[in-house]
């Protein structure tokens, strides 16, 4: 356990931050893999969040962000701190998601999951199911527009998926999200057009 | 009215806008409920699965996050243990183990370094194509008749020919000894 390192409060914007974690991963590299618990600690969230949203399983999720995770500490000698550690770290994520898709189809399909969520088999909390609480007509159709979402994205390349989850999922601006993706400034609005296109056509009918 | 009502794209781009900051408002949008109420029925849709799944990471117990991060810390962990031992494992020790530790690798090996000795044996084994330099007799020259030789192949042939019949009629050493001690 490494008890004198920053917790999940670190924030990209500190300006102290990457001296802290550049002190931090030459311990990691000089062999202390105890070093690297606070790069999960303050990292596993939004990696999970990320990955999850992508792949909209949360055992998947679970899996890719511990995979994730354990990759980035295998790559920790390359990394030559040019990008933050968090956008490092996205970019293994993106990675990650799309050898996963690349690899098999998904454990348990989104048109799945939604089925499943409807008759009260789903692994995502109940609780956080979001509703208005205005009528169970109105919440009905939540649910199907949700499952619609969901199967559009399903339906983008993993590529697509990733920049537009980033962009309006997890607000990341083109710079941030080029950065995570290794594609250049015009290739992610590119993608972020088709995506939104497809978007569009898979849920015309919604409309 | 002002104007035509908003097409797809321009829906979904007021959505889903693809350029950062603020985008104008068209003054259509302003004034018709039926494009008003397209846009915002996308928009709820995007804004309720957005906040669904903001909502499951959220609900997720401290447990979880403290479970994965062990698991997590416990791969590595392991990970490290194995490369240190590597490291501190001298070469052969680390080579044997590193083989049974992969019979199916130490099989394969194994099979190419047979395959390999065997080829060698039986390419050794053929005969080479021709007769052996050196050991030319007129009668295999003569066997290999004129078809395709040059003249020099024949004055060749004429003089390994030659040779040969004073290699068979006298004693080579013979010819160099005075004629006094014959």
């Amino acid at each position: 356990m490494v008890n004198d390192l920053p917790g999940e409060g670190s924030r990209a914007g500190d300006p102290g931050l990457r001296e802290r974690e550049s002190e931090l991963l030459g311990r990691v590299r000089a062999g202390e893999p105890e070093a690297f618990e606070y790069f999960v600690r303050t990292y596993q969230r939004k990696v999970f969040r990320l990955v999850y949203t992508l792949v909209r399983n949360a055992g998947e999720a679970d899996a890719l962000t511990q995979d994730v995770f354990v990759k980035a500490w295998r790559a920790v000698p390359e990394f030559k701190g040019e990008a933050s550690f968090e956008t490092w770290l996205n970019r293994i994520a993106v990675n990650a998601v799309r050898d996963s898709a690349r690899r098999r189809k998904p454990v348990v399909a989104f048109a799945d999951l939604a089925a499943a969520e409807e008759t009260g088999g789903s692994d995502l909390p109940r609780s956080v199911e979001p509703t208005d609480g205005t009528s169970p007509e109105r919440d009905a159709f939540s649910r199907q527009i949700r499952r619609r979402i969901g199967e559009a994205l399903e339906a983008l390349s993993p590529r697509q998926r990733a920049v537009f989850v980033m962009k309006h999922y997890e607000e990341r601006s083109i710079a941030e999200i080029g950065a995570a993706t290794g594609l250049d400034d015009g290739t992610v609005k590119s993608h972020l057009f088709r995506a939104a296109r497809k978007l569009r056509q898979k849920l015309e009918d919604l409309r | 009215m002002s104007g035509r009502h908003l097409t797809g794209d321009e829906i979904v781009n007021r959505i889903f806008p693809v350029e950062e900051g603020p985008a104008p408002i068209p003054m259509h949008l302003a004034v018709c409920p039926e494009c008003q109420e397209k846009v915002s029925k996308l928009r709820e849709a995007y804004l309720l699965d957005r906040g669904a799944v903001a909502g499951v990471v959220e609900s997720l117990p401290g447990e979880f996050w403290t479970s994965q991060r062990r698991a997590v810390i416990g791969r590595i962990s392991e990970l490290a243990a194995v490369e240190a031992e590597e490291r501190a494992t001298p070469f052969p020790t680390r080579f044997t183990r590193s083989i049974l530790n992969r019979p199916a690798l130490a099989v394969g090996s194994l099979a190419a370094a047979v395959a390999l000795v065997a080829g060698l044996t039986v390419l050794r084994s053929v005969p080479e194509a021709g007769p052996p330099a050196g050991n030319a007799t007129s009668s295999t020259v003569a066997a290999n008749g004129s078809a395709g030789f040059s003249a020099a192949d024949r004055e060749d042939d004429e003089l390994l020919r030659s040779v040969d019949t004073v290699l068979c009629t006298e004693a080579p050493h013979e010819a160099l000894l005075p004629e006094a001690l014959k």
